[in-house]
């Protein structure tokens, strides 16, 4: 009986969850979201090694490592929302590329190739982010994707003119 | 196609209309779907899916046409039919491939990167599902009917749980599916998550060998029906409205707030 239960349990969970995604997309639209304001200056501040080496030298072994985890954690919440960025922008470019003109579709699958790097990006970065706070003196997070992040932002901004135009 | 060949099938064929709807209402279901996806031309976005229902439909026309010519062996359907599984069993995989990198499918990187990933997966899941079918019939090996089975729902297992990735893949990048490409998932997932355990009630006995049968050929009727049914789904155009286009013009707007902040 015991090979039964867990097959029949299996395959009930699978098929919940497969209700439960069918359910997700179709309950979803492709309405397009704005995207959340990310204060680059600040995340890069938070990520820059200058400013680490600062701490480490005026702090204590004991201190730098709370106050590195303090900074971590705001840095990967910087990255969330990056991230949530980078899928609304996958959105958009998705969104552009199926646009008549054939330059405009292109500039949009660029947008999607990036933001779809730049998610992929964020979701190392945050497993990066993750195993940095358990050891802050051994390694520092890298502030690259904010440039990644700008480099997406202002291709999508060109959109708009070819859009009008 | 799924159907009992344990050497019932000339007795059952010959005596339950029922069974015999259900081997051949399916695959003529099969010809409607690629007749959908030809008209509008969705065979373009699904080619290895479309490429399988051939297969299937291809698969039947030999089985069935088998099963009518007495002079033909027991064990020549037999091999006809592991044969006809085996290529099953591979297009499924190639279809969840199809799935997986229809998102990344202009990024040729990209794409490699996914498709490492499928294949890493593919082989951690292959394990774990050896394990989980070896420890569910470790309790009574004596019971599987037949050991291709083992094979069969370890693979059967892979397929779930690579589905399930493939749903979370589009839900980590915020996509939205394409409603055949929902309609695959769900119907494949459905054969793939039901056929383990129903093959389990045939082999502990808990219920009687024919009527799992039905089942199991029931299940596969209703994946086509959801096959057909999301083929002929339209799918919404992806930029519909003046609004939306709107909303793409704030993109300007996100970007000089961005500009500003980078200022301050």
């Amino acid at each position: 009986m015991i090979p039964i239960v867990a097959l029949t349990a299996t395959a009930v969970l699978f098929l919940l969850f497969l209700a439960v995604q069918v359910w997700w997309q179709s309950a979803n639209s492709t309405g397009i979201e704005k995207l959340s304001p990310v204060d680059l200056e600040a995340f890069r501040n938070l990520t820059d090694p200058e400013e680490e080496r600062f701490l480490r030298a005026n702090l204590s072994a004991k201190e730098f490592r709370r106050i590195q985890r303090t900074r971590l954690r705001a840095a990967a919440m910087y990255i969330s929302v990056i991230s949530k960025n980078a899928g609304r922008l996958v959105v958009i470019g998705r969104s552009v590329s199926a646009h008549p003109d054939a330059e405009t579709a292109a500039v949009g699958l660029d947008v999607v190739h990036r933001a779809l790097q730049l998610k992929l990006w964020c979701s190392l970065s945050l497993l990066k982010l993750n195993l940095t706070a358990i050891w802050p003196t051994l390694m520092s997070p890298s502030s690259r994707i904010a440039d990644h992040y700008l480099n997406v932002t202002s291709l999508t901004a060109s959109l708009p003119k070819k859009l009008a135009a | 196609m799924i159907h009992s060949w344990d050497g019932n099938f000339r007795r059952m064929n010959s005596t339950s209309f029922v069974w015999l709807y259900l081997w051949t209402a399916p695959h003529v279901l099969l010809a409607a779907v690629v007749g959908v996806m030809m008209w509008n031309r969705r065979y373009r976005a699904s080619p290895i899916f479309f490429g399988y229902l051939l297969f299937e439909m291809l698969q039947f026309c030999v089985l069935f046409g088998m099963s009518r010519l007495e002079p033909v062996p027991w064990s020549t359907y037999q091999q006809m039919y592991l044969l006809g599984r085996a290529g099953s069993i591979a297009f499924r995989f190639a279809i969840i491939q199809e799935m997986l990198e229809a998102s990344v499918a202009h990024c040729a990187s990209l794409r490699r990167t996914t498709a490492r990933f499928l294949r890493c997966a593919a082989a951690l899941l292959a394990v774990l599902a050896a394990v989980f079918i070896g420890s569910v019939y470790s309790w009574s090996i004596r019971e599987m009917v037949f050991p291709v089975y083992a094979i069969n729902h370890t693979l059967d297992i892979v397929q779930c749980g690579l589905l399930t990735l493939v749903f979370l893949w589009h839900r980590f990048l915020g996509l939205r599916m394409g409603p055949l490409v929902v309609g695959i998932a769900l119907g494949m997932g459905l054969v793939a998550g039901l056929e383990p355990l129903m093959d389990a009630l045939k082999d502990f006995r808990i219920m009687d060998a024919q009527v799992v049968d039905l089942l199991q050929m029931g299940t596969y009727h209703v994946s086509v029906v959801v096959w057909l049914y999301f083929a002929s789904v339209r799918q919404q155009k992806e930029v519909r409205s003046d609004s939306e286009v709107a909303s793409l013009l704030d993109a300007r707007k996100w970007a000089v707030e961005l500009g500003r902040l980078m200022s301050l």
